[in-house]
Parts: structure tokens; sequence; C-alpha cells
């Protein structure tokens, strides 16, 4: 990692000013440079799939240069390139696989809002408890994003504060193509579950939560875990659950419980299957034939079944 | 106690064989099985002989190919009393021992199948397969796998392998109560043979051991998945599912192309349909959907299941007609005791907040639950949204269409995932205010049976024309007018207001009740049916609607189903005996339910006295109605026909019986009127009836009564096929085997009884048999109960009630006709060494000698021919030779009949005889006839044997054999039989304190219930004279007892000893 090399990319006049390169265009140059952009742009923020993906690549658009945005989509596209991607409060670290045998180390750094900004925060996410509901349902809320906007700690970066990232690659382009491959790739990731934005800003789903809860700690939560016998060479355990000897000479005593009064009940399938109308299907999924799909698959196996009970063997 | 081994089964996964420590080897040759497959394997704890195992499977599984099988050794934890004859028990109480057995594997599929089909109903007959706990553990979770894959309890995810590697797989869903209930208590009644995998494997002295088991609900909950999934799979397949095909065509045709840009759900459809399960994340973007996937699903799976709490969802009535409607939301503990208003969460009463934190590990958890649970029932009824919208609601206005569409599904919905719907009682069904319907019968003529005197039995055959059905629609309990009602069907709404009060219109009530034909008649069985139940359904799964009775008909009903409010029946006067208080009952219910013409079933344990019950019945019915046209037809076997005749003459010397038997018999079409005499009584057996039914058809008798009426069990036999065509005003059956456990012996019996009111066959199968002896259906075996209790009368010796009116030890003489063979043998051998005695009168000695031999040979010949003849018994192999033997001899045949009711009763029994050569010929019939092992005790079993034997018997389990032959010298003294309770004498020893030593093996301290003691006397043969000088001439007794053997006889003149001697009939 000798080439550590660090970005701070603040605004477009501090990048111009580093980079020293002044660009002249022809009109026609411009209007097509403007048009090229403009195609890359749509192609970059398309691959995120909800708004608030699209936000985040808009909103690092605005950032670094959509040329150099897009020499990221191969990356993320391959699927052997991004690697131990973790999120943790304030920080996204992934290793990209470059053209060296070593993958970089991206590092992007957000800034965590304080327990203070916090609370008012989660005040006003609350007032409306939908908020809450559809996040963890999957969506991000316009009204969320507003809240944060509004508290001047906004989810999505912005082009004056800029973006905190570090890659160890030698390239000293930027963003590199490392780092947008993790820009994008988050987009993809928040577009599943975007509790992950308010992660980066200090705050897991639990602790949200919890905060919310306004009757914490009423149970003293002592998690006793069963300190497991000492590893033996002569003895091998299976990792899964155990019942002991103890205890099963012990449920044997349980008398009262008799086989007699279960049975089993089949009934001719409804038109409405409870599961799958409890189920719904994730918003996240643009393509219609999957519902009909998942219907046939529960209408189908619930009529066989049925059909199955009737039969007498002889 | 020794434990007796069975066959057990058990679940092997994958992950349990693969480890070497489980020493899992395949013993077939040639043969591999795929790395990741999981089966099922028999075996038998502490059995190293494969030979063994497929006899035990063959005995309990004839489909399955034992021989095919695979075979293999596999570590499994037995407890340590099982694993060898070891005293050591220091260790035992903490640990398994780990012992290699023999196992057949059995593939998921066919045990999946086998299981599925396998009957779980009860049984204490002990004729019929019993199988292990952990054979019917299985079953039971194969069963509920089938259910809920019926009811769509299943949900799709995606299990991790490694990092990007996944697998699809459904997983079934225990949602409501009573899955949970069900899983619970098979569970908890399991055994460890069904999960005997050791958790661990610990050494001790060169022997291993483990101190725990793999958790039985892990290895359950894997099955139910695992099998699940594969269910869904092979089911979609093997059904030509399209669906994915037809919509995902061009992905199809994507990845035949090769290209890898494949939408992630086709590969997750993909994963879940095909039989290859693997699902690689190839983009990132999709390492966040194994994620997405448990977040989707979680919203089905019923949230209130793995918490102690009921989520509730409150529809409460507007104050005012124009008012909205409130829909309350609170969460509240099992029991109801503590509720929470939802708003009082985040707010509110500190304690209550506590009880419910108990139920979780932590705040946060709890409160993402609450959130889910109104998220996911706001997908089903979208206004629930208003409780979120801003800060958290206890309640929200509805108006009434809402209220409406709440009532359409999503009521429904909500109930079955999980939360507790309460309604205002307009809504609920059957309650007063709704729409409600039901049929009314009523008889045409309300002529009430004549309570006063008539010298005939009332007749009310040709009540199907008197009956008359009518649809009745009501609101509030009020009657609707047509006018009204069509007003009804025609509105669009199905909340109306009537009057100020809602009303909630079922609109499958509606559709069923458009459609309804009035005129629509129904037999009059139907019609009884349709009384007891008091519920009718329209359509399969449809509502049900009260049935109402009125007139004659209701009056019967009521009477039926209550024997308390029968009219008590006196002991008939001139009945010479008397009757214990059960009998009293039964003859009062018998009169009672003749009255209305049914058929019945007396079907009291074997030695409560049926016969007796009839004669006192019979008895009444000639003092009551004197004059009551046609006869009684007794149909019985032939080995006690002789029995019924010396009971009638007994208690009944007043009635008239005819032996209508053998070729004496009325044969002859112009002696009909003999069988029309009022209350004469026609003595029968079942094949007489099978020979003469075209002659028997046409006679209309007064009563039929038929005993042992297990021998009806097969409908389709000609001989009740025979029976079925008879003709009476009453019928009666008698049997003394558990008749409501055989189901289509109980159809069988009432379609001969009373014909229609179980449906036909088919019908019956589909709608009693499958449900109850499959999937012990609760709702249909209590369907079942209403509509056959009234018919039917069953007490057991061992209830309450009877065992107070019963002597502990109840002693019966059985008296039985002599076969034609037996009857000649006797009088040639007879006629031969009397002729013989009178040659030889001068030497006292030698006559003595004589007499003596000619004694044991008659006894001999009284038990069968064969023993007599010493005709070598080898093992019978054909079924034709069997019957023959059996027909020479009425002893054998009654025995056989009353081990099958000693069996299927669940009970053992003692059948001593004093002749080794019979207790041979007794084994080797029995061995023929039943699939269990049968015990003989004789002098000849060495001590150690002997043992074996007595234990075997005396173990208190099904499987243990519930028939033991003795030898009245070797078996006769110092043996503890007490779990025998029948106790059988073959043949007689003419002193009593010999026979009442025999009987004490089953009659002593330890018995917990009353001994039956049969005692065989053949009709005519010296056997009923020697019983009868020993009850009428005591003189004689204290001689005879004192004397050993038979020494007494030779002393008797010449005229006395051919009086004793000669067969008399």
């Amino acid at each position: 990692m000798n080439n550590r090399k660090k970005i701070f990319m603040d605004s477009r006049k501090h990048k111009r000013k580093k980079l020293g390169i002044p660009q002249k265009k022809t009109e026609l140059e411009k209007k097509r440079t403007s048009e090229e952009v403009d195609q890359i742009k749509r192609e970059l923020t398309n691959f995120a799939k909800t708004s608030w993906g699209k936000k985040w690549i808009k909103s690092n658009l605005k950032i670094g240069r959509p040329f150099r945005m897009q020499r990221g989509i191969d990356y993320v596209k391959d699927e052997r390139r991004i690697d131990n991607f973790s999120i943790t409060t304030g920080q996204i670290f992934a290793t990209v696989q470059g053209t060296a045998p070593t993958p970089y180390r991206v590092k992007i750094k957000f800034e965590t809002i304080l327990e203070e900004g916090w609370e008012l925060i989660l005040k006003r996410i609350t007032n409306k408890i939908i908020n809450l509901v559809e996040l963890l349902d999957g969506i991000l809320p316009e009204n969320v994003i507003t809240i944060f906007d509004e508290s001047e700690y906004s989810l999505f970066p912005d082009a004056i504060k800029g973006l905190n990232a570090t890659c160890s690659c030698p390239d000293t382009a930027i963003p590199c193509k490392h780092i947008a491959a993790v820009i994008l790739y988050l987009a993809r990731v928040i577009d599943y579950n975007p509790f992950l934005l308010l992660e980066l800003r200090g705050k897991t789903k639990h602790e949200i939560l919890n905060d919310l809860s306004l009757i914490r700690s009423a149970n003293g939560k002592n998690a006793s875990e069963e300190v497991s016998t000492k590893e033996n060479i002569d003895e091998f355990v299976f990792n899964v659950p155990k019942i002991s000897v103890q205890e099963l000479s012990e449920e044997k005593k349980k008398l009262g419980i008799n086989q007699d009064n279960i049975g089993f009940n089949f009934k001719k399938p409804g038109k409405i299957i409870e599961t799958l109308e409890n189920l719904g299907i994730p918003h996240i999924i643009e393509n219609k034939a999957f519902e009909i799909v998942l219907r046939a698959i529960y209408s189908k196996v619930s009529s066989k079944i049925y059909e199955l009970s009737l039969e007498l063997s002889k | 106690m020794k434990q007796l081994s069975k066959l057990e089964l058990t679940y092997i996964p994958s992950k349990y064989w693969n480890e070497p420590l489980s020493r899992f080897k395949l013993t077939s040759e040639g043969k591999q099985l795929p790395k990741n497959s999981n089966f099922f394997i028999l075996w038998i704890p502490s059995n190293k002989s494969e030979e063994k195992l497929i006899e035990y499977i063959k005995q309990k599984f004839p489909t399955i190919p034992a021989k095919k099988l695979l075979t293999c050794n596999i570590n499994l934890a037995v407890p340590f009393h099982l694993s060898e004859s070891t005293t050591n028990k220091v260790s035992s109480g903490k640990f398994f021992k780990i012992l290699i057995h023999i196992g057949k594997i059995i593939p998921i599929t066919p045990a999946v199948k086998l299981l599925y089909q396998l009957e779980i109903m009860e049984s204490l007959d002990r004729s019929l397969t019993h199988f292990s706990n952990s054979i019917i553990t299985w079953a039971f979770l194969t069963k509920l796998i089938f259910e809920l894959l019926n009811k769509g309890q299943f949900v799709p995810a995606l299990e991790s392998i490694t990092a990007n590697r996944y697998i699809g797989q459904w997983h079934l869903l225990l949602k409501s109560q009573n899955d949970r209930y069900r899983f619970k208590t098979i569970l908890s009644t399991s055994s460890w043979p069904s999960f005997c995998l050791p958790i661990n494997f610990l050494r001790e002295n060169g022997k291993i051991k483990s101190n725990g088991l793999w958790h039985p609900s892990y290895i359950f909950s894997i099955f139910l998945n695992n099998v699940g999934d594969s269910l869904i799979r092979s089911t979609l397949s093997k059904s030509k599912f399209q669906t994915f095909k037809e919509f995902y065509s061009s992905e199809i045709k994507k990845e035949q192309d090769l290209d890898f840009k494949l939408g992630w759900d086709y590969k997750f459809l993909k994963a879940l349909i095909r039989e290859d399960p693997k699902f690689n994340v190839e983009e990132f973007s999709e390492t966040i959907l194994p994620t997405l996937i448990k977040n989707w699903t979680q919203s089905a799976q019923g949230f209130t299941l793995k918490h102690e709490f009921a989520f509730n969802i409150e529809l409460q009535y507007p104050k005012k007609p124009e008012d909205d409607w409130i829909l309350l939301f609170y969460l509240s503990l099992q029991d109801g005791a503590i509720t929470i208003p939802l708003n009082d969460l985040w707010k509110g009463n500190e304690i209550k907040q506590k009880e419910f934190l108990k139920l979780f590990d932590d705040d946060e958890h709890f409160i993402e639950i609450i959130l889910r649970a109104l998220s996911a029932a706001s997908k089903i009824f979208p206004p629930i949204k208003r409780v979120f919208l801003e800060k958290i609601q206890h309640k929200i206005n509805l108006t009434t269409s809402e209220v409406l569409d709440f009532l359409k599904y999503p009521k429904d919905l909500l109930i079955q995932s999980g939360y507790n719907i309460v309604l205002p009682e307009v809504f609920i069904r059957g309650g007063r205010q709704r729409l409600s319907a039901r049929l009314i019968i009523r008889s045409k003529d309300h002529k009430e049976i004549k309570r006063g005197k008539s010298s005939v039995l009332p007749s009310i055959f040709n009540f199907n024309s008197m009956l008359e059905y009518k649809w009745e629609i009501g609101l509030e309990g009020k009657k609707l007018m047509e006018e009204e009602l069509n007003n009804l069907i025609n509105s669009k709404e199905s909340l109306i207001n009537v009057r100020g009060k809602w009303i909630l219109v079922d609109q499958q009530d509606v559709e069923d009740l458009k459609n309804i034909k009035e005129s629509e008649t129904k037999s009059y069985m139907d019609a009884l049916k349709l009384g007891l139940t008091g519920k009718i359904q329209l359509r399969e799964n449809g509502n049900e609607y009260d049935v109402l009775v009125e007139g004659e008909l209701k009056g019967i009903i009521e009477r039926i189903q209550s024997i308390d409010v029968f009219e008590q029946i006196p002991c008939p006067s001139s009945f010479n005996g008397k009757l214990r208080p059960y009998q009293q009952t039964a003859l009062t219910w018998m009169v009672n339910m003749t009255k209305f013409n049914f058929g019945l079933c007396l079907a009291d344990d074997m030695g409560l006295g049926k016969t007796i019950q009839i004669i006192a019945f019979l008895l009444y019915l000639k003092e009551t109605y004197p004059n009551n046209p046609g006869g009684v037809l007794i149909v019985c076997p032939t080995s006690i026909l002789f029995n019924w005749h010396r009971e009638f003459k007994k208690f009944a010397p007043d009635l008239e019986i005819i032996i209508h038997h053998g070729t004496k018999r009325i044969k002859e079409v112009f002696k009909i009127p003999e069988f029309l005499k009022p209350h004469r009584i026609f003595l029968t057996s079942y094949g007489t009836i099978r020979n003469d039914i075209d002659f028997l058809e046409t006679i209309d008798f007064s009563g039929i009564i038929i005993d042992e009426s297990q021998n009806m069990k097969n409908y389709a036999s000609k001989q009740t096929q025979a029976i079925d065509k008879l003709k009476s005003q009453y019928k009666i059956c008698l049997s003394g085997t558990p008749i409501e456990n055989r189901l289509l012996e109980l159809w069988s019996l009432f379609n001969f009884l009373n014909p229609g009111l179980l449906g036909s066959k088919v019908e019956f199968q589909n709608e009693y048999i499958l449900p109850i002896e499959r999937f012990q259906n609760q709702e249909v075996i209590d369907k079942l109960k209403v509509i056959t209790a009234p018919f039917i009368m069953r007490r057991l010796k061992s209830d309450k009630t009877i065992i107070k009116d019963l002597p502990e030890k109840n002693e019966m003489k059985i008296l039985i006709e002599l076969s034609k063979t037996q009857v000649k043998l006797y009088q040639e051998l007879v006629e031969k060494t009397l002729k013989e005695i009178e040659d030889e009168s001068s030497d006292k000695r030698k006559k003595r000698g004589l007499i003596l031999g000619l004694i044991v040979k008659l006894k001999q010949i009284c038990n069968h021919p064969y023993q007599y003849l010493k005709i070598e018994m080898t093992s019978i192999k054909d079924g034709l030779k069997m019957k023959e033997i059996i027909s020479q001899s009425h002893k054998l045949e009654r025995l056989l009949e009353m081990t099958e009711e000693v069996i299927s009763n669940g009970e053992k029994a003692l059948i001593f005889t004093q002749f080794t050569q019979m207790g041979n010929i007794l084994l080797k019939i029995l061995e023929f006839k039943y699939d269990f092992k049968i015990l003989y005790f004789h002098g000849g079993i060495p001590e150690k044997k002997r043992r074996e034997i007595v234990d075997e018997f005396q173990l208190d389990d099904l499987e243990s054999p519930p028939i033991l032959i003795l030898s009245l010298k070797a078996g006769g003294t110092g043996l503890n039989l007490t779990q025998g309770t029948t106790v059988i004498h073959f043949d007689r020893w003419w002193n009593p304190a010999v026979e009442n030593q025999a009987t004490d093996r089953a009659y002593r301290i330890g018995q917990k219930s009353a001994v039956n003691v049969y005692k065989f006397i053949t009709n005519g043969t010296i056997e009923e004279k020697i019983d009868f000088l020993l009850l009428e001439k005591l003189e004689l007794t204290d001689k005879i007892i004192q004397s050993t053997g038979e020494s007494w006889i030779s002393d008797l003149n010449d005229k006395k000893l051919r009086e004793l001697l000669q067969l008399t009939n």
C-alpha cells in the first residue's frame, strides 16, 4: 500500500485547481460533450432502481465527473472485483480488484451526526410512524430525506462538502474507478436496504429503534450463555441444538400430553391463499411475471396436495 | 423389566452421516449415496442381525421390499439400559451409549408416501399392526407437512452455503395456535428413537458415549422444511408447471444463449422451482437479496406465533347509526388478563409495558415486531395505515363501506395470519342478529306414538312420506317474509341498516339460499342424520346452517340422544333370574329404541351377559305385545347355538325356542306361517342363513338378532349380503368388539341396522374413513359419534359403573355341540368299549382300566378328532386345510371367536388344556391365524425359558403376545399371569380345586380388572354329564374330588355307566 493517496473533493474549484488543466472546447464539441455527458449521467443514474438509489448517484455525480464515474460501472458489474464490502457507522470499506494482483482498499468516510442532532431528527421522523414502517419495509420515504436535509445533515453527499474517500491505487484521477465502483455499488445496496444510509450517518437500525422506544431497559437482559464444555481431543461436538440426557428424562415426565387429540384437516383450497396475501410482492421487483408465477405456485401446490389427500390407497 | 425391541424409524440428515465419527457405511455393495442426501433408516435397538431386521420390516410394512433396501451401519445413541446387559449404572444417568447399528435405508420420497398413508388412529386391537412411537412421530410430522402445503403455509427463502453461494428453499410456516400446539405435542410425545443422533462423541474406556442428542425440535424442523421443499418441487414438476416457462420465456432464452445478465427474480424463482436449488450471487447488488427476502417473507410468518401475546384488532359498533365505526388496536397477554392499547406502548402504564417486554430479548426487537405487524396488517386492509401515518394511534374510524370491505376478506386473512379479531356480536357467525337460515323438518302428521296399551309393537316404516322440508330465513330470530327476503337478496350492499340495526348479509348465504329447492325430499335416515347433527351444509366447505326438527321426529331425536329420558323398563316377571343394574339399563334402552324401529348394536364386553339381556328383552316384548306378529330370528355361530338354547331354557322357560339348523329345519314354503307365530324364537346359524336366504327373505320377522355380529364386517361377503336381505321390524346386533374403531365394519353394520344413515360406502369412505383413520380429524370424529352414538351401547368391564355390579371372578360355562365327525367317533368308541366291558365284567381291574382309558379318549374326541386320532400337526400353510380342521371341532371354533374378541379389546387370554397334544394343535392353529407370537407353556419347556414366557406375557405393551396356552399340569400352579383377564378351560378336570388353582394364575393380587372364566363343555357328552353330576350330587362331588382322576366312575353299575357314557341330545 505504498501508493496510498487521499483525495478530498471539496468543490469543483478546488478540483480544477488541483488538476490545473484548463479546458477549451469548441461550441460543437461543447454541445456534443454535454449530450454525451447527459447520456452517461442517465446511464449511471439508472444503475440504481429506487428513487433514493438514483439520488445517491446523482449527488455523487455533482462531485465527481461523469466520465470518471462511468469507468467504475464496468468494475461494479464484474462479480469478482468487489469484496469485503462493509458498512460501519460513518464508513464504507471495500476491496476492489484492479489491474494489480492485490485488490485496492477503498474507504469512504461520512460525517456522523452528533447525539443531539439525532435526537431532533428522530423526533421528527417519529412524528410520522409511517416513516419507520416504510423504512422497515425497505423504502426510504421522501419525508425522511427532507428531515435530514433540513437538519443540515443530508443523507446524500453534497457538492459543497464533497466526499471523503481514499483508495490505495496508484491512479491519481478522481474519483478513481475503484472509488466510483464502490459508490455505484452502494447505490444498489441501499436500493434494498435504505437503513444503511442512516447507518452511515451514525446510527444502526437497531439503535434507532431502540432510541424510539420510550420504554427501554425494562428488562435487565443477562445473556447467560452456556459456557461450552472445553474442547477435548477425544470429543467431537455437532454444531446443532442439543437436548441433554437429563432434559430428555425430564421431558418424559411431562404427562397429560396426548397424541389422540391432534388431527389433520384438508380443505379444498379457495381462491385466496392467506400466506400469499400477507406476503405481497416486494416493491423492488418490477417484473409482473414474478407475482404471476408465485401465485401459480401457491395455487398449484395447495390444490395438488388436496387431491392427493383424497386419494385412497389400497 | 426387559424392554421389547421394536422396529424404529430415524431421520438421518446428511450433516450427520457425512461426519466420519458417525461411522456410517453402506454395506450393500457397489452403491453410493449423494453427499447431500437425507434419508430415513429402519432399525432395531441392540440388534446386529440383518435377517431379524428384514423380518421385522416385512411384518410391519408388507409393502416395503425389505431385502432390496440398501443396508448400512451407523452409530446411534441408545440409553444404557438398552445397550447391553450392563449393571454399571454409575454413569448411565447423564449419558447415552453410542453403538453401531444395522439400518435399512428408505429414501425420503417413498418414506414420506408411506408415512402419509399410515393410519394413526390409536387402537388397542392387538391383531392390528402397531407401530413404535418413532414411526408414529414421523407419520404425524409428515401429515403436518401435507396439511401446511394444502393451506399454502410456505414461504420462499434463500439459505447461505458460502459467501456468494445460496440455495433456494421453501420454508413451512406454523402459523395458527393449532399448528403450534400440534407441533409441540408431537415434540413432547416423541421418544428418543426418533431423534437418537449423538451430539458429541466422548471416549470412555474404549467405548463412546454422548451426553446429549440432537434436539428433536431442530431435527423435526429441518425435516419439515426439507420435505416440504422437495414436495413443492416434485408437485410442480409432476404437474407440468407451465406458468414459469411462459412468463419467463425471454429469460430462459437469455440463459440458453449464455447471457449471464439474468434478472434475479428469474434466478430466484428458478432456484425454487427446479430440482437444482443453486442460487449464485453474481452481481454484487444481489448480496443484499437474502436479507431482502427475509424481510419480505417475515410479514407472512404470523408474528404472534413466536411470542406469547396477542395482537388484537377490534371492530366497534357505531354508537349512533350516523356515526363512524371504530377499529381498535391493542395487545394482550394470551389469557387476555392484561391488555395494553397500542399507543400506550410508547407512553403509559409502565408495569404493563414491563410485562410485555419480558417476552422479548430487547426493546428494539419488540418495536420492530409491532411495526412490522402493523405494516403487514395494513397491506391486508389498507385503512389500517392511518394508525401510523402520524403518531401511533390506538384506533381509527371506518366508514360503513370500509367496514364492508373489512368484513369481506381482510377479516379472515388477518385472523389466519395470527391477529386476534374481535367483532361486535352482530357479525359473529350464528349470532342472533346475523341473517340466519335454517332447515325445518317436520312430520306432516303429528300423530304421537301411542303411549297407551297396544298389543303390537308400533311400526313407523312409512315415516318417509310423512316428512316435510322447509327453509326459513330469519333475522334477529324473526322469520323473514318472502318479500323481505327478496329485497335482501336483491340489494347489492351486504351490510345493511334495518330499523337502526346493522345486519351483515353473507354473500355466500345469499348465493346458497337463492338456490334452495324447498321441495327437495330426503329419506327418513337423511332426516334423522340432519336432526342428530343439527347442521346442514349446502356445498363442500360451505356455510353450515342450523337444522330444526319439529313434530314427532323431534321427539324421537330428543329421546334417543339421552337414555335418561327413557321410560324405565322393569325386568319381565317371567324372567328366571336377576338382571344386574347395567343390564337393566340396556333393557330399557333396547325396548325404547325398538319402539322407533331402529336397528341397535349392543356391544358390551365379553362376559357382561349380552345373551341374558336379549333374553330379558324378548320376554318383555312377549309380555307387553302378546299379539305382535312375526317370530324372532337369532343368528349366531354354530359353535354357540346350543349355548343360546341352554340359556333360553334356563332364563326364559316360557319362550318357545326352535333350533332352525341342520336337516330337520323348515324348508317348505307352505310352512312359512310357522315363522309368523308371535314370539316364537328361531335359533339359526350364519351358514343356514346363507343357504336359506331365498326362502327366509320372504318372511316378515318381528325381530332379527345377530350374535357375534363382527361376522358381518365384510360387507361384500355372501353371508353379510344374505343377512342384509332379512326383513324385520327391529334389528339388534351383538358384538364384543369395539366396533367404533373399525370404520368400514361400522359402516357394514349400520348398512344392516339402519341402512342409509351413514350414506353409501363410497360416500362414507371419503367423508369419514379417510379423514379419521389417516388424519384423525377431530371434527369428523365428533360428527360420526353424534350420528352413531344413539344406536350403540357399549360398556366395558373396566368401566367404573359396571365394575361395581360385576363379580371379580365371573365364571361361565359354554355349552358346545359336537361336530358330525366327533359324534361318529364318540358313538363308535362308546359302543365298542361298552361291549368289551360287558365281556370283561368279571375282571374288575380290567374293567376299570378299560373305563379309564375310554374316558380319556372321549375327552380327546370332545376336544378335537385330530387329538384322538393322533394326527400329527405340522405347520399349516393352507387356509382351506385350516378351515377344515376348525370345522371338525366347535370347541376350537368357539375358542377362535373368543380370542378374536379378547385381542380386539386389547386384552390377554390364558388357555388351559390338560393335554399336551391339544396344546400343540391350538398352537399351530393360532400361529396360522395370527401374525404375532403365540406363547405355549408346557412341561417340556426348560426352566430358563419358562421365566421368559411369563415375562413376555406380563409385559404391559401392545406388542406383547396376548395369548398364552398352558398345560394344566405345568402351568396350573405358581405362576403370576395377571395380565390375562380371560381364562379359558378348553377341557375339564373334574376336580374344581385344580381348575380354580389354574384360574388363579390370573385372578390374584395384582389383577386390576374383573376376570372372565370360561369352561368349555360339549353338549350331551361325558363332559356335560359329569358337570351336571358335580352340581346336583354333592355327596358324589366329595367323592369325585377325593379320588384322583376319574376312578370313581368305574365303581358305577352298568346301567349308570351306560347313561354316563352314551351320547345324548
